[in-house]
């Protein structure tokens, strides 16, 4: 829930996502969903040279189990605030 | 589960019109829940793990991305020296299992026949191409497999 509560923090933002079989595709941040699964729109495709029968499509619903990384401009990123979320969620679930 | 125990709740009584439900509710429930309810009805491409792409007409689906496509083609890149080439080969109606689906993205027609697309050529023509490519192992288009434990 962490994470979907702070995926939602950014939506309207630009964001990268790279994905497990490589592709990487950058877009804006339209939604996110429990499963962490994201809606980019606007997107590009990175290596648009190797994967040119990507680029048409508009919107983009990325299953969340295909991602490996997303990446975020640091500006829109409160690094002292999650640290301290997650670490209130994992000292409460302690017994 | 829940809108079909509504569903037959609603049969009871006998209101046929109130189990039509507009398709924007399904994702209302949550202001900014990421959803597949704006590409219904729409053309869609589909990346499988295997690194297939289908495109076609997206019917319905559900919370695990299971999919059911209408005029199904499986669209077929070839790179090579001679440019770029795609090809679809007609499937009919699928249905698509979730766990198999990495992205879905609306397809643009402009953008396809736009010039940074490769240019559509016909399901013969792009086996043989395929093939003429693979035995000579030229094809520059990217691999887009995932692994099975990805």
């Amino acid at each position: 829930m962490l994470f979907y509560s702070f995926f939602k923090t950014l939506v309207n933002k630009e964001i990268a996502v790279e994905l497990k079989n490589d592709v990487a595709l950058t877009g804006r941040l339209h939604s996110v969903d429990q499963y962490l699964n994201i809606k980019l729109l606007e997107t590009k495709v990175v290596d648009a040279e190797r994967y040119p029968q990507l680029t048409s499509m508009t919107s983009v619903f990325i299953r969340g189990s295909v991602v490996r990384y997303i990446q975020i401009p640091k500006a829109d990123v409160d690094v002292d605030l999650l640290q301290d979320a997650a670490r209130k969620q994992n000292t409460s679930s302690q017994p | 589960f829940l809108s079909f125990q509504e569903g037959r709740r609603q049969r009871r009584e006998g209101r046929l019109e109130a189990r039509l439900q507009a398709p924007g509710s399904m994702a209302l429930a949550l202001p900014a829940a990421a959803s597949l309810v704006d590409q219904l009805d729409k053309k869609v491409l589909i990346l499988l793990r295997d690194g297939r792409h289908l495109v076609g007409i997206m019917r319905s689906f559900d919370q695990f991305s299971n999919v059911v496509l209408e005029e199904t083609f499986e669209r077929r890149v070839v790179v090579s020296a001679e440019g770029k080439h795609y090809g679809d080969i007609p499937l009919g109606l699928y249905v698509v299992r979730g766990d198999a689906v990495v992205l879905l993205g609306e397809v643009s027609e402009e953008r396809e026949a736009g010039p940074d697309h490769p240019t559509e050529v016909s399901p013969e023509e792009i086996i043989a191409l395929e093939e003429a490519v693979h035995d000579d192992h030229q094809n520059t288009a990217g691999p887009l497999t995932l692994a099975d434990d990805a």
